[in-house]
């Protein structure tokens, strides 16, 4: 792993990534993007990250089937759900299908500082296993 | 400090009115409350000072040397964010709609009574409108929760009037979206181009100068926010819902026998705000009443 956590951003907001990937940057990362869960999956294919922060309600394939491929391909891989649709119910359905928290939007700070230290967390754990 | 809904507080007074609302919410955008009244709001100190001191040359030498507040408070003062009931309450008062004393009490009062935002004026129009009563709590719960989130987020003072059908001659957007589940409402804000510019740059702390993709995020991910915490809450009651995607149109109007409107003020501009248990249907909206 290298000392830039290299992280991808999936949301269908442009207003959304350019914030985040802002925040993200502030925090020393490396930021990809995509803007659906079709380009997340490619994206994770070709450009292996260290986490993914992915959204929920997005055009042509939504989060949820996104983190299930995404677990699929890399069982290990960190994933933080940043959605507004943040019920219980959605909350449960993402953390059994393997992400590793959810933010409800509108994010703090604080939230991305977090969530980013529990990538590193994971992305160290997975390397020394 | 009371509650954000100090404008409905001034309306439910006849302070504000559905005639002059507009204007006065327009100019607090322009508008810097000097130091006498944002002291009078923090309650540092009392009307017959704000007036002295509003007549000093340097207000804040004249609040120190006068012993009428520390240099604690006077810091606490400009370290503060734009404060939108001070604000108001100063365009209230050069408006000469008010006295020192009058503004005074009436931010004490609003200090100590919940000021709901949701008012009569709201309620007329729901039976007006014959929006039937079992969606009465549902929609009042999501306008509650509608003008909270505008005043958090668009950092703005807002209220509901009555729409005086003026016409408005420029193009407009609407932005909706709809919720499904446990109960259906789709929702959507109509905005002119200048409303939307403006209320787009303040959510996303972006320059917008043209309605483009940025300006259009803008408004919908502010939607998507708000939405969202609306099934958020709405989970808390066993009631769970999903979100579609939001969606922008040019120059319709929602319009079917259930779409209940209304229309928000803000110091941002007004636009119309539209709700359906059923969904929307679209009509070519190009004149547009408010």
């Amino acid at each position: 792993m290298a000392d830039k956590l290299k992280i991808l951003i999936t949301d269908d907001s442009k207003l959304l990534r350019k914030k985040l990937r802002e925040e993200l940057e502030s925090l020393g990362c490396e930021v990809l993007e995509a803007e659906n869960g079709k380009e997340a999956i490619m994206q994770n294919l070709k450009e292996q990250p260290d986490g993914v922060i992915l959204d929920i309600v997005m055009p042509e394939v939504g989060g949820i089937e996104t983190l299930q491929v995404i677990k699929e391909i890399n069982p290990e891989l960190p994933v933080i759900m940043l959605s507004s649709a943040g019920t219980s119910q959605k909350l449960k359905e993402t953390l059994e299908l393997g992400a590793l928290d959810f933010i409800q939007k509108p994010y703090t700070r604080e939230q991305i500082n977090q969530a980013v230290w529990r990538i590193r967390r994971k992305v160290e754990e997975n390397h020394g296993k | 400090m009371g509650n954000r809904h100090f404008s409905q507080y001034l309306l439910n007074k006849g302070i504000l009115t559905a005639d002059n609302a507009g204007a006065i919410l327009a100019e607090c955008h322009h508008t810097a409350p000097g130091l006498s009244v944002l002291a009078l709001e923090r309650n540092f100190i009392d009307a017959e000072q704000s007036l002295e001191l509003s007549g000093a040359g340097d207000t804040a030498v004249a609040a120190l040397s006068r012993n009428y507040l520390t240099a604690l408070q006077l810091d606490d003062l400009k370290k503060e964010a734009p404060n939108r009931r001070a604000c108001l309450g100063q365009v209230v008062l050069n408006r000469q709609l008010v006295d020192f004393s009058g503004l005074a009490k009436l931010f004490k009062d609003n200090d100590g009574e919940y000021c709901y935002p949701v008012n009569e004026v709201f309620e007329e129009l729901l039976q007006e409108q014959g929006v039937d009563a079992d969606d009465y709590e549902y929609i009042r719960d999501y306008v509650e929760l509608f003008l909270s989130t505008l005043q958090k987020f668009m950092r703005t003072n807002a209220l509901i009037v009555r729409a005086n059908n003026s016409d408005v001659d420029d193009t407009t957007y609407l932005t909706y979206q709809s919720m499904g589940g446990a109960l259906s409402l789709t929702v959507g804000c109509r905005m002119t181009r200048s409303v939307m510019l403006a209320m787009g740059s303040r959510f996303g702390g972006e320059h917008l100068e043209r309605v483009d993709e940025m300006a259009i995020d803008c408004i919908e991910e502010f939607c998507n926010v708000l939405n969202g915490l609306y099934i958020v809450n709405m989970s808390g009651k066993s009631r769970d819902m999903d979100l579609d995607m939001p969606r922008t149109i040019e120059n319709v109007e929602p319009v079917g026998d259930d779409v209940f409107q209304l229309r928000v003020e803000t110091e941002l501009g007004s636009f119309m705000l539209y709700m359906s248990m059923n969904g929307f249907i679209f009509n070519d909206g190009k004149s547009f009443k408010w």
